[in-house]
């Protein structure tokens, strides 16, 4: 049973088809890879699950019930979590710890009345969330960086935290977008024994990225779009080989 | 709520509808300020929950014109409408608050000075309830929202809700100031609630600092009304002063009038530390 069900779905920019037709199944704890060359729709893709773009047709269900139409936010609470490319991707003028307890916080259950006026109810919610909070920075290895502020972080503490703070939103279904470009060799080795055992909690994940080395090495199936079609899906070393796949990134000898 | 990322320039008409809701309440119906002064917030807040539901869900320059739109539709409805609302002329001879009866001591409201206790008592219960909004999961969900629609909505907050929500405090907060200003004055007229009205108070806001939202407006406020004090003299030249002002903080403290004191700190433990 398929925690994640795609069928036909289709999204149009005026006259561009950036996805057409794409059917995808995703398992639960699964590592997909999605890959392809740029403007082949991977991150149109991920708006389209996520509910930041309707999509033009098509039905994506997620644990057999349709979320097409849906609020983002909503999507969100019901467990499907992204995370976002360089520029937007932090809530920048808050630090670390705060960064990842806002994404806690939407998920505790205090009201409005009880958080402003401090009730104990509150208060020990309050200490979990900071709790759970710091495990996570511990996880993801940032935790020496929890009270700077997110914009004065480097670049791979940034990327690693973006991840932090998906991860404190609960997710069952995570997507992450490029969660290793700009990385170091040494950070992204580090980002992908991460995503291993994101996977090992049995998490399920869809991974684009751009850097094939962590894509081949990782995922455990790889999906490859071009021109916002599904030109190829299977294990990575059948990708390698496969010959639409070395014509989309290579082209063709006349 | 300058907190969510958004200027507000409606605050006027805010003031407006907890203005003419108090005097109404007083006035028409006979009850006592006391009463007439929750009855004006809670009014606002409920105008604001409509309105703010309406607009909230566009962002920007469209939602600054909506809110800019919003105030001037409140003072031109009071221009037009003469019977209840006294139209242009105002309302004129206003009650007084009932004088408050406190451990056998009566304190009347014919002199300033009770005013002035009462308007600090407003404020440090709107300083208070802000204080503990910020510091609560609220404030940074406020916050959040704020740096980021993008990830605020992946991690599950939805905008319009506490948009809204936002709105609605607001209101309910200048609605009480709203109705604080007609007893005060004890006449009214729409010249009280131009847009220009709402200008000043951004403009506080911003002199005094967006990054501290509690601090950073009321030392806005206090420099600026100090400022128009001592330039008494030259009354037309205020808009000019303020301009300059903020033109001022912008280029030189970003972070307002409320950052001095962080940046004062950081100097002398520099100083120190050398």
């Amino acid at each position: 049973m398929a925690i994640l069900e795609i069928r036909k779905v289709s999204k149009n920019f005026g006259g561009l088809a950036a996805l057409s037709h794409l059917d995808i199944d995703m398992h639960k704890g699964e590592l997909t890879g999605l890959i392809g060359p740029n403007g082949a729709g991977k991150t149109t893709l991920f708006n389209v699950i996520s509910g930041f773009y309707q999509p033009t047709s098509g039905v994506i269900s997620f644990r057999s019930e349709n979320i097409l139409g849906q609020r983002m936010d909503k999507i969100a609470k019901r467990g499907i979590v992204r995370t976002w490319q360089q520029t937007s991707a932090l809530l920048h003028n808050m630090t670390a710890l705060e960064n990842v307890m806002v994404g806690h916080y939407v998920h505790s259950k205090s009201g409005f009345w009880k958080s402003i006026f401090n009730t104990s109810s509150y208060q020990r919610e309050d200490r979990e969330v900071r709790e759970k909070s710091l495990d996570i920075l511990e996880f993801m290895g940032i935790l020496s960086a929890r009270d700077e502020l997110a914009k004065n972080l480097p670049h791979g503490y940034q990327r690693s935290l973006g991840v932090a703070v998906a991860l404190a939103a609960s997710p069952e279904l995570l997507l992450l977008d490029e969660p290793v470009t700009g990385m170091n060799p040494t950070e992204s080795t580090a980002m992908m024994t991460k995503i291993q055992k994101i996977i090992d909690k049995g998490i399920t994940v869809i991974l684009v990225e751009h850097d094939m080395k962590v894509v081949m090495n990782i995922c455990e199936r790889i999906i490859v779009l071009n021109f916002g079609k599904k030109i190829a899906e299977g294990k990575p070393e059948e990708i390698r080989k496969d010959k639409d796949v070395i014509k989309a990134y290579l082209g063709t000898r006349k | 709520m300058w907190v969510t990322g958004r200027l507000h320039f409606g605050l006027s008409g805010m003031w407006a509808v907890g203005a003419y809701t108090s005097v109404l309440i007083t006035m028409k119906l006979g009850l006592s300020f006391w009463i007439a002064l929750p009855m004006a917030g809670l009014m606002t807040a409920f105008v604001g929950l409509g309105i703010g539901y309406l607009i909230c869900r566009t962002g920007g320059g469209t939602f600054i014109m909506l809110t800019l739109a919003f105030a001037e539709v409140i003072r031109l409805t009071i221009v037009t409408e003469t019977k209840y609302l006294g139209g242009t002329a105002g309302i004129m001879n206003i009650p007084r608050p009932n004088p408050l009866n406190f451990l056998g001591y009566s304190i009347g409201f014919s002199s300033k000075v009770p005013y002035y206790y009462l308007i600090l008592f407003l404020l440090l219960i709107t300083a208070f309830f802000l204080y503990m909004m910020y510091n609560s999961k609220m404030g940074y969900v406020f916050s959040a929202m704020g740096q980021s629609d993008n990830v605020s909505q992946s991690i599950g907050i939805y905008l319009l809700k506490y948009r809204v929500l936002a709105f609605t405090i607001s209101s309910f907060f200048a609605g009480l100031s709203g109705s604080f200003y007609a007893h005060y004055l004890i006449y009214i007229c729409p010249e009280n609630f131009t847009v220009w009205e709402s200008l000043t108070v951004e403009i506080q806001a911003i002199v005094g600092g967006l990054s501290n939202f509690i601090a950073g407006p009321i030392a806005g406020a206090c420099f600026l009304i100090i400022l128009a004090e001592i330039f008494r003299g030259l009354k037309a030249w205020v808009p000019v002063i303020y301009g300059i002002s903020i033109i001022a903080v912008i280029f030189f403290l970003p972070g307002g009038l409320a950052s001095l004191s962080r940046i004062v700190r950081a100097r002398i433990i520099r100083s120190r530390g050398e």
